[in-house]
């Protein structure tokens, strides 16, 4: 990308036809935008031409992709080798605890938007947060805190327990 | 049981790649829970770790032993090596993750009684959270050089059973290698006077570097009341022994039962000592070859002990 594609803006479409103009280097940690530019050969393009659709992602959660975006976008790109990745749950930083402190509608928005518009940093924040949530916790308070059903049978919750009993304490 | 009909469930309606990726973010207890939460949880907790489709670990119940456990451990750490270019590399990675923290749970549980420990590779890093083993008497160590110093120095008394199978250190600073009561086996080599200090009974070493004199002056402390009298015909084995065919003559060999060899070139040491109808209980070219040649199925059913696998069985090879 050339220096002034950096510089350049593109504009962003959500799924409820809201418009967001996003700076070149702000929406860089997203692959998919990323890849759509290259292949269209768009990021030459010194006007910002049409907005890119983002069809799976409505203007709230976009916005709030945006945000993040704009607060990470001098962080370095995530590699893309999943088993490198970090699997500690306990290093979010302070101003991403703050920033997914939402409901968890919104938190699963935000999953899923990060994986189809591809922002690793992203995708991986979101998902650490879903599993603290279930840190610590029993499988009761797991079907409380997600709203799950126990849809086993007694005859299923036996052979489970009988599965796992060799596994605990 | 209200909050449950009518609020959304989220987590079960994102994609199915997308539940694994936040179920590989859980630590082990976790993800446990989660299996128990309700059947689609349980199939993303099964699916994540299809390593263990093909033994069928969960078959397992409250009778497991250690040594099952850490069979597992074996077969997931082997199977992870032999076929670490394969797309199914992270999987078996996966099963030995979840190996590991079983092995390093039951230690914790059984820490105080546990009498034997087999340890292989990097399966027992978390071995080093642990803090002493203060009934072990049987240890096997096999390719896990950051570990050996530490586990040694956790175990209680004296071990009556050692093998240190790791290649590229020496242990010989280890104050525990000496204190092994029964059997030793090691392959880094000790000077005379660290010879002289061991207390093991039968003892599988390399004397590359030692003086013909010295190996024999140290059967000969057995012979003359430095040990029992009995201990004469107690196994000898030693690797890299070629350079000592001409020291194991028939007055040598004749006085023990079994005379082991390993280590290159004993094919011809296996004809001589078949000549002179001594048993030899394994003669391979590279000992690497011989622990992946291992029969890892036969090794996991519960009624093989691994101990006597190794050291009692196989007299008439």
């Amino acid at each position: 990308m050339t220096d002034a594609a950096q510089e350049r803006s593109i504009k962003l479409l959500s799924s409820d036809n809201e418009t967001f103009q996003v700076p070149r280097n702000v929406i860089r940690l997203s692959n998919t935008i990323n890849t759509l530019l290259q292949d269209l050969g768009l990021d030459d393009e010194e006007d910002a031409g049409d907005a890119i659709p983002v069809q799976n992602v409505t203007s709230t959660i976009l916005k709030k992709v945006i945000a993040w975006c704009q607060h990470h976008h001098e962080d370095p790109v995530a590699a893309d080798d999943s088993d490198s990745r970090e699997k500690r749950t306990d290093d979010i930083s302070s101003w991403d605890v703050e920033f997914l402190k939402v409901d968890q509608g919104t938190l699963f928005e935000l999953i899923l938007a990060a994986n189809y518009l591809d922002i690793k940093g992203l995708l991986d924040v979101s998902c650490k947060t879903v599993a603290n949530m279930i840190k610590g916790k029993s499988p009761e308070e797991i079907r409380r805190t997600f709203n799950i059903k126990n849809d086993f049978t007694p005859e299923e919750e036996e052979q489970i327990r009988k599965e796992n009993a060799w596994c605990e304490d | 049981m209200e909050a449950v009909d009518e609020e959304p469930c989220y987590i079960l309606n994102i994609p199915n790649e997308l539940q694994l990726l936040i179920f590989d973010k859980m630590d082990q207890r976790d993800k446990i829970s989660f299996g128990k939460v309700s059947r689609k949880c349980r199939a993303i907790w099964k699916e994540s770790r299809s390593f263990f489709d093909g033994i069928s670990w969960y078959k397992f119940d409250e009778s497991i032993e250690i040594d099952i456990l850490l069979n597992v451990m074996k077969i997931a750490w082997y199977s992870a090596k032999k076929i670490h270019t394969s797309d199914n590399a992270k999987n078996c990675e996966h099963g030995l993750e979840f190996a590991k923290w079983k092995f390093v749970k039951k230690l914790e549980k059984y820490q105080k009684t546990v009498k034997s420990i087999t340890i292989y590779g990097e399966c027992s890093a978390n071995l080093r959270n642990i803090s002493s083993f203060p009934s072990l008497r049987y240890l096997i160590l096999r390719d896990c050089p950051n570990i050996v110093r530490e586990v040694l120095s956790k175990s209680g008394d004296a071990l009556e059973y050692l093998e240190i199978d790791e290649w590229n250190n020496n242990y010989a600073d280890c104050p525990e290698i000496y204190r092994v009561s029964d059997y030793l086996s090691i392959n880094f080599e000790l000077t005379r006077e660290q010879l002289f200090k061991l207390s093991a009974k039968k003892i599988i070493m390399p004397i590359g570097g030692l003086k013909a004199e010295d190996i024999f002056e140290f059967i000969k402390s057995w012979q003359n009341g430095r040990r029992n009298l009995e201990y004469c015909k107690w196994d000898l084995y030693f690797f890299d022994a070629p350079k000592f065919f001409g020291f194991f003559n028939t007055e040598v060999v004749n006085r023990y039962k079994r005379i082991i060899i390993r280590g290159p070139g004993e094919t011809s040491a296996q004809i001589i000592f078949r000549k002179k109808k001594v048993l030899i209980f394994e003669v391979v070219e590279n000992s690497d070859v011989w622990m992946f040649d291992w029969d890892v199925e036969g090794l996991f059913d519960s009624d093989v002990d691994y101990r006597e696998y190794s050291y009692e069985t196989h007299d008439d090879a």
